[in-house]
């Protein structure tokens, strides 16, 4: 079930009032009543995929349970290790088996039959989260794991699907510390709110313009001729669209969970702000980028160890990363091209700390200075991950070459003879809603409905959120509220899921 | 407050704040809806009748969702598949009347080969429907395009793209048509048209199909269409632009295969058409590639269908596709602005296809010479070939002077 579709909006309400009614008669069932409607939810798409949600859960909470009663040294390593390999191995043969065989079969020139195989939907973030949680066993890091904290950790339906990415320690201290699951009305309506924000960035925003968007993409992959035009509105335009995508999903996600009095992770914090590539792994795909950087990059040396290893650390991490998002040579290039960007980062703030510590000063000691470095850092950041969208959206290898070097400027002009059309005119407003205007956990501060929002106190880049810019339960909010809901909700045409849902 | 602890405020206040928040918003939204709903639910009951047809079908931009709900209520004998150059092109009251049959115009902006292919599926559903016209210029393209647009809604179709029934089908269209943003728009527009008929204005100031072109604004254009089409006796015969994609080196498209499969095992009579331009707008292929690979593929077809299979070609140089090439028109008869056949031209092409009286007035030229059924002809590659040549110039299959003469007759 896609959150932006009719089914969920009419599953979510008989959810809501079941869990209103089961918690006032008594409020400990609301938790029971959370994993059945967590299970429905997954299973609406493919209900033998249940049987593969429950066996990852069951295995993972039996492996997690032996290592945190200590047994000796040598069975803790052998059970992590086998708890990680059989995660890697259940990821691994629903998603990259395919792929692992077409590579084969291209580079040896071999001609064994590709696995037509359904990827389970969700299995890259439950089983990142399943990992996460048996490297915390292993680390003593696990307070307390009981097993229905552990199937409701899991399977919670705001995050099953495309994540955040929840962590043991964000998710089961909340869970454990619980004993009123009953309905509340100040969680549901700053849930609400969240939602339906959401919902408007994805419906009215985005969605009724991708169409257009496609056709460049459409034209690239059919070999036809693309230009310099046309190149960088296929990079922004998938980078708006991923932008608008993901962050209408995190928000509704937060503001689904939220609902049920649980705090889901922040995952989106205005990445098109970040005035360089690092800083924008901070705030692009928060919890993916938290995973990635405890459990790969500090595992692989982190930047403790000398600038070499970092960058190689940095590669590998960003192309495992790239290979996560999907089964495909591109993705591995756009990681790897996020591994270069993010290289050429650390090389140069070495170089800027140790050859030119007077020039950084003096722009730091001027005001205006700094305000136009840092917009351009912005700009540059901005076109730099643009470029490097083209390699994720782009279906193969061959189109999204074309595009890149459309986009150098080496194919003309422009060819595609929608250009003009869609998506293009809406980019000035695009570019003053990234840029500009305060995100939704801004603009949700005070609520609270995320975690780790205070980590980003010192990213805001917005100009200063206006008192009336902040979420508040009053009668303006809930208009405002109300009026984007319905928007949202008559523009809701089920023409695109969101495309982390396809991870 | 530590990280996990209860994130809202919890006093009495909050709560009852909440509360309030709760209340005002779930009174919005569900007034909202049920305004939106009655509102939209009473102008569709006032969309279902007959005399409002053209408007409703006629009416651009909310074709995806209304046409097939519209559709499996009307249940009609005929049904026009293509995109916004069918959708113009047929008046269903005026078609209906000629033809003798409801006519129903199945046609939508910009509708692509994926969608008009589903449109037809789903309108098997319908045993009343004897035939389709179906335009086939939608399915003949080279350029790229989105395999369905905005608004396109499979899930209120009554099956699938193999045919299984879809699910939930009359509660999502109930939805759609009581709660969208779509069924909003195309009521505000419906509501503003019928009022302008009612109010006695001209149907082209209400009905974007009827609008009427100026050809003389194009006059530079046409002039050069004169000078390739009409050449001085004499004169070297002028290149036009050729097309980019010969058609019989390629597989026919699949999404028409399917659909003319699809007609032809449940015996509903295919009436396929190429639809006519204004000839400045032809791009000039001698070898009629493009209607001949039609042609041979159709053939194929006809030979395992149960029903009857009709080809027709408009789309050359005939009185229609040059108007106002030989005398200056400033209200086109046949074109809209955008260069679309507006419903008088697809009067012209439904007479022709259903063996019908032309309507009154029409020219004597055109009754002799406005397409003709390819899949019957004799010479069915031979016509081609002499039409397409009449582009550059030779006019040795009709009399040069006769058409000179018919054309520049006020």
């Amino acid at each position: 079930m896609v959150f932006a579709s009719h089914s969920f909006l009419a599953f979510l309400a008989i959810t809501l009032i079941a869990y209103w009614l089961v918690g006032r008669s008594d409020e400990r069932l609301g938790k029971p009543l959370l994993i059945v409607a967590s299970f429905i939810f997954y299973g609406y798409w493919i209900p033998a995929y249940l049987l593969l949600l429950t066996a990852s859960i069951l295995f993972n909470h039996v492996i997690a349970r032996t290592i945190m009663n200590h047994p000796p040294a040598g069975a803790r390593r052998a059970l992590i290790v086998l708890g990680i390999t059989l995660n890697l191995a259940l990821i691994g043969f629903y998603k990259y088996a395919a792929f692992v065989v077409e590579s084969l079969n291209w580079t040896l020139q071999t001609r064994f039959d590709v696995p037509d195989i359904v990827l389970p939907i969700g299995i890259s973030f439950f089983t990142f989260q399943q990992i996460s949680l048996l490297v915390d066993a292993y680390r003593d890091r696990v307070a307390s794991l009981r097993f229905w904290d552990h199937v409701l950790f899991i399977s919670f339906f705001p995050q099953l699907i495309a994540g955040p990415i929840v962590r043991q320690h964000d998710m089961m201290p909340q869970l454990a510390a619980r004993r009123n699951w009953s309905l509340r009305a100040d969680y549901l309506a700053i849930g609400i709110a969240l939602f339906a924000f959401g919902l408007f960035k994805k419906t009215v925003l985005i969605d009724p313009v991708v169409p257009y968007l496609d056709l460049v993409y459409q034209a690239a992959a059919a070999g036809d001729p693309v230009g310099f035009l046309d190149g960088w509105a296929a990079g922004l335009g998938y980078g708006f669209q991923v932008y608008f995508d993901f962050s209408a999903y995190s928000d509704m996600a937060i503001g689904l969970g939220f609902m049920f009095g649980l705090r889901l992770p922040i995952n989106f914090f205005s990445p098109y702000k970040a005035d360089s590539i690092r800083a924008f792994w901070r705030r692009w795909h928060i919890s993916l980028s938290r995973f990635l950087r405890d459990y790969l990059f500090i595992p692989l040396g982190g930047s403790r160890h000398g600038l070499p290893r970092t960058v190689a650390a940095l590669v590998i991490t960003m192309a495992l990363g790239g290979l996560w998002h999907g089964a495909g040579w591109t993705f591995v290039i756009w990681g790897l091209l996020h591994g270069a960007y993010l290289s050429v980062n650390h090389l140069w703030r070495a170089f800027v700390s140790s050859r030119l510590p007077g020039v950084r000063d003096s722009v730091r000691r001027s005001r205006i200075l700094t305000l136009a470095v840092r917009a351009l850092s912005i700009v540059i950041t901005f076109i730099a991950v643009s470029f490097a969208w083209v390699f994720f959206r782009s279906p193969d290898l061959d189109s999204a070459m074309r595009l890149a070097v459309a986009m150098f400027g080496f194919s003309g002009w422009h060819e595609v003879v929608y250009l003009s059309r869609g998506i293009v005119p809406m980019f000035p407003i695009y570019l003053l809603i990234i840029w500009l205007l305060p995100n939704t956990m801004e603009i949700f501060q005070a609520t609270r409905a995320a975690l780790h929002v205070e980590d980003y106190r010192d990213d805001r880049v917005s100009p200063l959120l206006p008192h009336w810019l902040s979420f508040n339960l009053n009668a303006r909010w809930a208009v405002t509220t109300a009026l984007v809901f319905i928007l949202a909700w008559f523009m809701l045409s089920n023409l695109s899921p969101f495309i982390y849902f396809q991870f | 407050m530590d990280e996990h602890s209860n994130p809202a405020r919890h006093d009495d206040q909050s709560r009852a704040a909440a509360r309030r928040f709760l209340r005002v918003f779930a009174w919005l939204v569900g007034i909202t809806a049920l305004v939106v709903a009655s509102v939209n639910l009473v102008a569709y009951r006032y969309m279902l009748r007959a005399d409002n047809q053209d408007i409703v079908q006629l009416l651009s931009g909310w074709g995806r969702m209304y046409k097939p709900i519209l559709y499996d209520e009307l249940k009609p004998k005929v049904a026009v598949f293509g995109a916004s150059w069918a959708r113009d092109a047929f008046d269903p009251i005026e078609t209906s009347r000629l033809v003798g049959r409801a006519v129903f115009n199945h046609g939508v902006s910009g509708g692509s080969d994926y969608e008009t292919r589903r449109f037809a599926d789903a309108a098997l559903d319908n045993p009343d429907l004897e035939a389709a016209i179906v335009n086939l210029d939608t399915f003949y393209r080279d350029e790229i395009g989105a395999r369905t647009r905005y608004g396109f809604d499979e899930s209120i179709l009554e099956v699938d793209a193999d045919l299984r029934p879809n699910r939930w089908v009359g509660l999502r269209r109930a939805y759609s048509l009581a709660l969208t943003g779509w069924a909003a728009g195309a009521n505000l527009n419906l509501i503003k048209a019928i009022h302008a008929r009612d109010s006695g204005v001209a149907k082209p100031d209400y009905l974007r199909s009827y609008e009427i072109a100026n050809l003389t604004w194009h006059a530079q254009e046409i002039d050069e269409t004169r000078k390739r089409i009409f050449p001085e006796p004499g004169s070297d015969p002028i290149k036009s632009p050729g097309p980019s994609v010969d058609w019989r080196q390629m597989a026919p498209p699949a999404e028409l295969a399917i659909l003319i499969d699809r007609f032809c095992d449940r015996g509903v009579d295919v009436y396929a058409y190429y639809t006519p331009s204004h000839t400045r707008n032809q791009a000039c292929d001698l070898q009629a590639s493009r209607e001949i690979a039609t042609l041979e593929f159709l053939r194929r077809k006809q030979a395992s269908c149960n029903a009857k299979i009709s080809y027709f070609d408009f789309s050359y140089p005939n009185a229609v596709t040059l108007e106002g090439v030989l005398i200056p028109v400033e209200a086109s008869e046949y074109w809209r602005p955008d260069d679309h056949p507006r419903p008088t031209v697809g009067l012209l092409m439904a007479a022709r296809m259903f063996g019908r009286e032309f309507p009154a007035g029409t020219q004597p030229i055109l009754t002799q010479d406005f397409g003709a059924d390819l899949m019957s002809h004799e010479d069915a590659e031979g016509w081609l070939i002499d039409r397409s040549a009449r582009c550059e110039g030779d006019w040795s299959d009709k009399g040069y002077a006769s058409y000179v003469e018919a054309l520049t007759e006020p």
